[in-house]
């Protein structure tokens, strides 16, 4: 599953399972972001699949907000 | 009295309506058109573009029209077998001036598969790529060697 957040300048962030088990599920994710004109940058990523909340990502003017784990983290896109 | 503000308030809502008709017919007659070929299925609608499928040669294309210029772009195939083109093309988010959307391949075996993040500027039809992710990937006899990225367009 691939949980993606567009902003109106282009910006992009998404959040995207990588790797499954035997029974298809997934067994970890990675954070990634653009910037308007920039290179996919990995920002975050989890061998538990379930540590990064999908509603938890939010994408406003200059930044990229989520919670891994209960903790709240940022970064600058 | 009452029947001459009633016959005031029915000019009002009259001029009312004939302008906000005409404002209409003006901003019809300005704005690009995306008048689709014959034949296709309307994808997605959006006040910024209008995605669409043709029926191509063993597959679909899938096409974007711009409503902000009328600008096409296309977005790629998805074929009728596997192995020929994307599986699927879904996943369309407007924001603005950009649509981003995720297509899905998988190597010929069936055994892994792709999402590849796709960005489309409406305004000048430039789109940037993402690195495709692969979802799964297992042991196969028949893969030979590391999956790649499906190159169609």
């Amino acid at each position: 599953m691939l949980t993606l957040r567009l902003r109106s300048d282009g910006a992009l962030a998404w959040l995207t399972d990588v790797g499954f088990d035997d029974n298809d599920d997934p067994t970890a994710l990675q954070l990634w972001a653009a910037g308007p004109a920039g290179r996919a940058q990995l920002l975050d990523r989890s061998e538990n699949a379930h540590a990064i909340p999908r509603g938890s990502l939010a994408l406003s003017p200059g930044s990229l907000a989520w919670t891994k784990d209960g903790a709240p983290a940022t970064a600058t896109v | 009295m009452a029947r001459n503000a009633l016959a005031v308030i029915a000019l009002i809502v009259l001029a009312a309506v004939l302008a906000i008709t005409l404002a209409g017919q003006a901003h019809a007659s300005t704005a690009p058109r995306c008048a689709l070929p014959h034949g296709a299925d309307v994808v997605a609608k959006h006040r910024s573009a209008v995605l669409y499928s043709t029926r191509g040669h063993e597959g679909n294309d899938y096409f974007a029209c711009s409503r902000l210029n009328g600008r096409r772009s296309k977005l790629g195939f998805v074929g009728d077998e596997i192995c020929a083109g994307w599986d699927n093309i879904a996943h369309f988010h407007f924001v603005g001036a950009f649509l981003a959307y995720v297509r899905s391949g998988s190597d010929c075996a069936g055994v892994s598969s792709y999402d590849q993040l796709r960005r489309l500027d409406l305004r000048t039809g430039a789109q940037a790529s993402f690195p495709p992710r692969t979802r799964r990937a297992r042991w196969c006899s028949r893969c030979g060697s590391a999956p790649t990225a499906p190159s169609h367009g």
